[in-house]
């Protein structure tokens, strides 16, 4: 018996040894690369992961205007007051930053040995979009920037390349954008990427860079990128598929465009996207309450007047040194872009409601008094933490409008005909006069550009500013037109007029000015990179 | 005392088939049957002369009586071994001489004269040469270890008060690093043998009678002994994941040699409160601070003139209303209170308690060992606003049931439950981290002036959120069922199967209650940040382990002088994780946290992994005359975690000893060295510790998107990260030189251990690579890294009459450099060659500017663009060139950044003397670290210069200003001020501490008190733990801890007893 149990021992010990299917495990909870990339419904379902990034970039969205000048933060902003430090590592250049592309890339290189059919195709339009869309984010802050199109590897070459030359970048993005202009749907029921979501991202790079080539006398073809702006926003707007938003009421359809529950099918949506209760909720209006920010009397004093006139020409001007004076006879805009005490400010969920006096310097949270009320629900269940549902526009076709009149004036190919199917149908939404080719009058007040422009495009511009305040996009337009030097301009720095003292509210009395310095039109490369990788140089000013 | 006895009779009933000297063998054969016989006097009829019957009680220095103690007539084989009282009666010759002898205890020799009644106090034996220890697969005499091998027994445990068995080995055994990361409720500890490991971090191996456990969930007290494995000769038996140490635990079982059970009461109570409180500057001093502060920045006040003045009425008169209605915030209170919270949200103290039961007994065919034990800590949240709780259930039964001569069975029942109780989720809840909330200030009330609960914009009242906001519950139900065989088909081959399987259930409750804001008419206007929507979320997680061991050896002794052991074994274990979250939001009722009394969405998911491995390994063991050790460890491992081709792997180490005190050679002095035994070890170790449970392989996710399409969130499918396909085991190489010695009689033991331990081929994120790789660099065997450290243990005892007394002293150290690592740029964040592991790189501060030419003559502006100003810091300017920089942060181009300090704790050390008189004992325990620098987490306590919205820590206000020129803080300043939170001299902490671990005093009512009673004995002590501390630390922050926001350790006073019938 003795024997038999050691035996027994033996044969259990050598019985389970020999089994190398014990030590094989496998994830069972996970796709592998293997199995995955079958039909083009896979790809979309990868594209997927791309659309948040859409609201990411674009997150609490007034705040990107603090470092322009329309807005002055409550608290210094440090980058254009050139407190930046160049940073070791991070700062818009870090693995994060470029992992979008990489994501890209990655789904890119896998399409390429797959079954070409139409749901392919246009799923690779997503991502070719995509793809487009994050590198502009680098061209604009960083100028030249490195292409890439494979998902590196540690073996990958690419990682020890110099930069690439903007010029470079930009024709492989319009390649791409190209693709994808071919491939996506003319509409989307399902609110995904369209034809028209492609045409205004590369008429944007196209405008963008057009502009920046021109005013920064570099790399040259301008010209040409601003010819693709103009007959690409032009066939957005021949499309006809788009109108301006309005129901005839000029005092608040600018107001309450933007403060919209549903934004499907506005027809002033290129690409929105919505937000439904207990699904997908922002906290934009409940910031936008608190904002730590206002527009800065630089920004106020450029409204027009009804008449068409600016405040230093019109005779209806009433002056700001009453509050409430300088909103009387202005573009009716103004009123539904800043805060006004005839404006309810907040609705109780009983239906109580609470005005604000004005002006207000009483705390930080918009320090010169003019709040920003663009997307600023006054209802109580929007103020609540992330509980709003207010939707949002990606691309709205007001700010086409724009665009296109910019590029044709730029081009010098501003007919009155142009400006009558841009600029001026967002005039008639708020009853504003007609911009004419001519313009009809000088302003004094024009700013002071480092490369002179046209009293058209000076008009054309103002009308970019007022109309687009507090959608991101004024440093870029700062940027593009080498104008970073209207910051220096004392009035941005400024408020509303304060009882107190009798003017201008100062918002930083220690610091009276800032100095600009042409090395923030592009941001620095983090310290580690250049060590890591000895091609790459620091952006100018920067080293 | 009577615990020793306990044990050291436990130890002996053991089968014994390691070897032992012949004197020993003959002793164990005499004491069994002697203790089964009671005290009858089995050898009477073989005497012919006079008799007479002498009887007494056999009692310990404390006066408890010892069992089981032999009573024999010298020269002859009559005798007797002591009842359970410590009684005996034995019928001798006239004139005879009474040998008293018992393991453990030195033997006492008397004449018994005309008495009739002789009781004796025996001494306890210092030398205890022939203790066990036990090692991997085995045991083995301490005395014929050649490895570096350490071990505490339950008498170190059991002396004092404890509830983790961490808790209870910090300190006591040299280079075993106890850290612990909070002292929030249940908080185990975490283990570390002699210091860096690998990169990637790596831990020992912890074996709880040879299975891996959780050993934080055990019940201290069921500890018998245990044994650290600290160089890889002794623990190259556990293979691929014995790299970094073996803790090795052995739980109690039945005492066999007393036919009465054996019941053990144990009861304590504690008052804790927290080692280390922040103090948050009141209204007062936070107007002064945030105006001087915003001033830097904006050239203005950060209150205006309403509030300031509200704020100010309401400090300096109290009855002024705590919270006002701003006009630039219509509708909402403004708060203007002066409200100390954290002596609202924390209590001052908090209680503990900790009940233990066992029964313990059997006799030669059978034992058995059964506890129960309950414990249960309050936690530091103010009990008035929630009830934080954690209690734990320990239930543990072990019996071992000998079927035949040559088969013993066994069987262990182990279940260890646990439940805690916790506050919501809510980012300033971290369940490890102060309860104070992050962004809460004294100006904020605790309640609105009309009863309402306070918030203030978007930040809430964490009193309310306390009280409404739900809560979150973790219970944990951890089962392990043994069942072994031994069996002893010859002599000297004993066969050892076992196999254990663990269910462990874990199942938390996240419950999000709605937590309110109020306007000035009392109407709910919104609610606190994720209270809203409520909603409750369960996870479950199930774990199984299973565990198989089977292990044969043969020992031998050859010509009286080859001693002779070889083993070999086989083990497999493998693990299957799965879990299921469940969550839905919108509770129909606010109170009631279940998913089918919810309206809104539904999210699930779940998950799966598994690993396993598997090994066969052997040890031999040749001794010489007793004084020529050698031992060959080898094992031959796999593990899944590895591709085919990389997955098994054999690691060997051998090791040597010398007992030098039996050489002939030393002469006389064999006399006063007891012991000097040198020991040389080197050894080859694989570490399968990598993250992940499939490194090698490359796998795509799932995940919802926060996006909608066509009205719902879809989700998407994200690129895995990069892996290196090739990934195969680090090996560990450690050379051990160590020392064990005994002088005066044993009075003074010691060892003294030297080691290396080089860890090659390290599984690491390979060089760092430029940023436009967009995800991490993949794992690979990228570098090499060198640790070397000692361990010095030593203690005296000695005993005068009643008098007795002891010192313990331990200190080890050890420290690491990178000996292989690609890093061409010489990147000093990252790891290179020659770096020391731990160290602290940063700019040299050199003080305060007190003026602003000053300021302004030294170029600062790489470091803070900021003009700078009087008040600000100076950096020094190390390499000379006019301006303060961080270079290229490159060995080459360091600019002004210099290594300046290190965070590896050196001179670990533990001083434990204990004194004993009659039945009082008193045990004092120091332990610390004599150096070690802290860059410290800077919440609380640096972060008021990079957010305006955290609370300001009181020590804050010592600023600069021209006032108080030698502050310790720079001028306040709102944000902005990269300088001063960045590493710096300045800053950085000296964690360096002495602590008054525990200080003990016990006393054991005498027998002849509580034998009235019936009961054996009775101790009753008084504890404290935490109690002094002495350190340089800034007065906000633990040295124990990674700064001031953790969850603080605490200091508790108790009082318990312990009663044994």
């Amino acid at each position: 018996m003795k024997n038999i149990a050691v035996f027994l021992f033996i044969l259990l010990v050598a019985a389970t040894a020999c089994n190398d299917d014990y030590l094989e495990k496998l994830p069972q909870d996970k796709i592998s690369d293997n199995t995955f990339w079958q039909t083009g419904a896979d790809v979309e379902m990868y594209a997927n992961q791309f659309y948040p990034t859409l609201y990411d970039a674009r997150l609490a969205w007034y705040n990107l205007d603090n470092f322009s000048d329309n807005q002055a933060p409550s608290t210094r902003n440090a980058y254009t007051w050139g407190e930046y430090q160049v940073p070791s590592t991070e700062g818009g250049w870090g693995k994060n930053d470029w992992l979008q592309i990489r994501r890209c890339n990655y789904a890119l290189e896998r399409i390429a040995g797959m079954n070409r059919d139409e749901s392919l195709l246009r799923a690779e339009g997503e991502i070719r979009f995509f793809k487009t869309y994050y590198y502009f984010e680098k061209v604009k802050k960083f100028g030249d920037v490195p292409w890439l199109n494979t998902s590196l590897t540690p073996d990958s070459p690419e990682l020890y390349a110099p930069r690439d030359p903007r010029q470079t970048v930009i024709d492989n993005m319009m390649a791409d954008i190209d693709f994808a202009i071919d491939n996506l749907p003319e509409t989307s029921d399902t609110d995904r990427l369209t034809r028209y979501a492609a045409l205004n991202l590369k008429a944007d790079v196209a405008l963008y860079e057009g502009t920046f080539r021109k005013y920064h006398n570099v790399v040259g073809g301008h010209e040409e990128l601003l010819s693709i702006a103009a007959t690409t926003y032009e066939e957005i707007i021949d499309s006809g598929l788009f109108s301006v938003y309005s129901t005839g009421a000029p005092e608040e359809d600018y107001f309450n465009l933007f403060v919209q529950y549903e934004l499907k099918g506005n027809p002033e949506g290129i690409l929105i996207q919505r937000f439904i209760s207990n699904k997908r909720m922002h906290n934009n209006v409940r910031q936008l309450g608190e904002p730590y920010t206002g527009y800065n009397q630089d920004f106020v004093q450029s409204y027009l007047c009804v008449d068409g006139l600016p405040i230093s020409l019109s005779p209806l001007y009433q002056g700001d040194s009453n509050f409430g004076d300088e909103f009387i006879n202005r573009d009716p805009r103004m009123r539904q872009s800043i805060y006004h005490t005839d404006r309810p400010y907040n609705i109780a969920p009983n239906g109580a409601v609470y005005n604000k006096v004005m002006p207000e310097f009483q705390n930080n949270y918009s320090p010169t008094s003019y709040f920003i009320i663009k997307g600023y629900s006054p209802y109580e269940v929007d103020r609540m933490i992330s509980q709003s549902t207010t939707d949002d526009f990606i691309y709205r076709y007001g700010k086409v409008l724009v665009s296109y009149a910019e590029a044709k004036a730029e081009l010098g190919e501003a007919s009155q005909e142009v400006l009558d199917k841009s600029v001026n149908l967002l005039r008639d939404r708020v009853g504003m006069p007609h911009l004419t080719v001519e313009v009809g009058f000088v302003d004094p007040e024009w700013p002071d550009w480092e490369v002179p422009v046209t009293p058209l495009i000076n008009e054309i511009r103002r009308e970019r500013r007022l109309e687009t305040c507090a959608e991101g996009n004024r440093w870029d337009d700062l940027v593009r037109w080498k104008a970073g030097k209207l910051l220096e301009d004392i009035k941005t720095v400024q408020g509303a007029t304060d009882p107190a003292t009798d003017d201008y509210r100062v918002l930083y009395p220690g610091y009276s000015t800032r100095t600009w310095n042409d090395k923030l039109y592009l941001y620095p490369l983090p310290t580690q990179e250049l060590a890591l990788n000895p091609q790459l140089t620091q952006n100018p000013g920067w080293e | 005392m009577k615990k020793n006895v306990t044990r050291h009779l436990a130890r002996v009933s053991k089968p014994l088939v390691y070897l032992i000297p012949a004197h020993l063998l003959l002793y164990t054969a005499m004491l069994a049957p002697m203790a089964e016989s009671k005290g009858k006097n089995l050898f009477i009829g073989f005497v012919q002369q006079v008799e007479v019957s002498i009887s007494g009680t056999i009692t310990d220095i404390s006066g408890a009586p010892i069992p089981g103690v032999t009573v024999s007539l010298e020269g002859s084989p009559i005798g007797t071994a002591t009842d359970i009282d410590g009684k005996y009666t034995l019928t001798v010759p006239e004139g005879a001489v009474l040998v008293f002898s018992f393991i453990g205890f030195e033997t006492q020799r008397i004449p018994i004269g005309s008495r009739n009644v002789i009781d004796v106090t025996l001494k306890e034996d210092m030398a205890a040469l022939e203790e066990v220890v036990v090692v991997g697969y085995g045991e083995q005499k301490k005395i014929n270890l050649t490895g570096a091998v350490s071990n505490v027994t339950s008498e170190v445990l059991e002396s004092r008060p404890i509830t983790t068995i961490g808790q209870g080995l910090q300190g006591t055994i040299s280079n075993l690093n106890i850290s612990q990361p909070s002292g929030s409720l249940g908080q185990g500890t975490s283990f570390n043998i002699r210091g860096n490991t690998s990169i990637n971090g790596g831990g020992p191996l912890i074996l709880v009678d040879g299975v891996p456990m959780d050993i934080n969930l055990l019940n201290p007290s069921d500890i018998d002994n245990v044994t650290v494995l600290k160089d890889a000769a002794s623990a190259a038996i556990y293979g691929a994941r014995a790299a970094y140490g073996v803790i090795l635990v052995t739980t109690k079982t039945g005492n066999k040699t007393l036919n009465k059970p054996t019941i053990s009461l144990s009861t304590n109570f504690s008052v804790n409160s927290p080692t280390n409180r922040i103090n948050f500057i009141d209204t007062k001093d936070r107007v002064d601070y945030m105006n001087e502060a915003y001033m830097r920045v904006n050239g203005r006040n950060y209150y205006d003139d309403i509030q300031m003045e509200a704020l100010l009425a309401h400090y300096y008169d109290p009855s002024q209303p705590e919270a006002i209605v701003h006009p630039s915030a219509p509708g909402v209170w403004t708060g203007v209170a002066n409200t100390n919270w954290e002596k609202i949200l924390m209590n001052d103290s908090y209680p503990m308690q900790q009940h233990t039961a066992s029964i313990s007994g059997g006799s030669d065919k059978f034992d058995y060992y059964s506890s129960f034990s309950y414990f249960n800590q309050k936690g530091l949240t103010n009990r008035k606003l929630f009830d934080e709780q954690y209690n734990r259930y320990n239930f543990m039964t072990n019996v071992n049931y000998k079927i035949l001569d040559w088969i013993s069975v066994g069987a262990k029942i182990s279940i260890n439950s646990s439940d805690k109780r916790f506050p919501p989720f809510e980012t300033a809840f971290g369940e490890n981290s102060t309860i104070y909330q992050t962004n809460v200030y004294s100006t904020q009330p605790y309640k609105n002036p009309d009863g309402n609960w306070s918030h203030e914009g978007s930040i809430g009242n964490p009193a309310q959120m306390l009280v409404e906001g739900g809560y979150r519950t973790r219970d944990i139900n951890d089962v392990w069922l043994t069942g072994n065989a031994r069996l002893t088909p010859w002599d000297n081959v004993s066969i050892n199967v076992d196999y254990s399987t663990n269910v462990k259930n874990q199942r938390e409750l996240n419950y999000t209650s709605l937590v309110p804001f109020y306007n000035v008419n009392g109407e709910k206007i919104g609610y606190q940040s994720r209270s809203n929507p409520n909603g409750v979320a369960r996870t479950h997680y199930y774990d199984n382990y299973y565990v198989f061991n089977a292990y044969a050896d043969y020992t031998n002794l050859f010509n009286d002088k080859h001693y002779v052991k070889a083993m070999v074994g086989f083990n497999q274990e493998n693990a299957q994780y799965n879990w299921v979250a469940a969550e839905r939001r919108n509770l129909v009722i606010n109170s009631i946290p279940f998913m089918t009394l919810a309206s809104g969405e539904r999210f699930a998911s779940d998950g799966l992994d598994e690993y396993a491995i598997r090994g066969a390994f052997t040890r031999l063991n040749y001794i010489l005359n007793d004084r020529y050790l050698i031992e060959f460890n080898g094992r031959y491992d796999g593990t899944s975690k590895f591709g085919k081709k990389d997955r098994f792997a054999f690691f060997p180490s051998v090791s040597l000893g010398w007992r030098i005190e039996s050489e002939k050679f030393f002469g006389s002095l064999a006399d006063r060295v007891d012991l000097l035994k040198l020991r040389v070890s080197y050894g080859n170790l694989g570490n399968q510790n990598v993250a992940g449970y499939y490194p090698y392989v490359a796998t795509l996710n799932a995940a919802e998107v926060n996006y909608l399409i066509n009205g719902e969130r879809p989700i998407s499918i994200y690129a895995p990260g990069l892996v290196s396909p090739t990934l195969t085991w680090e090996t560990v190489t450690q050379q051990n030189i160590g020392l064990d010695f005994g002088f005066f009689r044993n009075r003074l033991n010691g060892s003294l251990d030297v080691y290396r331990r080089d860890t090659k081929n390290m599984l690491t994120r390979s060089e760092t690579l430029p940023a436009i790789l967009a995800v991490n660099e993949p794992q690979s065997n990228a570098a090499d890294m060198s640790t070397t450290g000692f361990d010095l243990t030593l203690d005296w005892k000695d005993s005068r009459e009643d008098f007795r007394y002891g010192v313990s002293v331990i200190l080890s150290d050890y420290s690491a450099k990178i000996t292989k690592f690609s890093n061409p740029a010489g990147i000093f964040s990252d790891y290179y060659v020659g770096k020391d592991v731990g160290e602290i790189w940063g700019l040299t501060t050199g003080g305060i500017f007190q003026s602003d030419d000053e300021a302004l003559a030294l170029d600062q502006s790489n470091i803070n663009g900021r003009k700078r100003q009087a008040g600000d810091l100076w950096m020094v300017d190390l390499d000379g060139d006019g301006k303060i920089t961080r270079g290229l942060q490159t060995l080459d181009n360091p600019g002004d950044m210099s290594i300046i300090g290190n965070s590896t704790p050196r001179y670990s050390f533990g001083f434990r003397p204990n004194f004993g008189w009659k039945g009082f004992d008193l045990d004092i325990f120091f332990q610390g670290v004599a150096k070690r620098d802290l860059w410290m987490s800077t919440l609380y306590y640096l972060t008021q210069y990079s957010n305006e919205w955290v609370g300001i820590a009181k020590v804050a206000m010592d600023y600069w200003s021209p006032e108080n020129p030698d502050a310790f803080f720079p001028r306040p300043i709102i944000s902005g001020a990269p300088d001063i939170t960045s590493v710096q001299s300045r800053f950085l902490q000296d964690a360096a501490y002495i602590r008054l671990k525990q200080l003990t005093l016990g006393y054991t009512i005498p027998s002849r008190v509580t034998q009235r009673m019936k009961i054996d004995r009775v101790k009753v002590y008084f504890s404290g733990s935490n109690l002094w501390t002495g350190t340089k630390m800034i007065k906000i922050s633990d040295p124990e801890l990674s700064g001031p926001s953790a969850y603080p350790l605490f200091r508790s006073l108790s009082l318990g007893a312990n009663i044994n019938f």
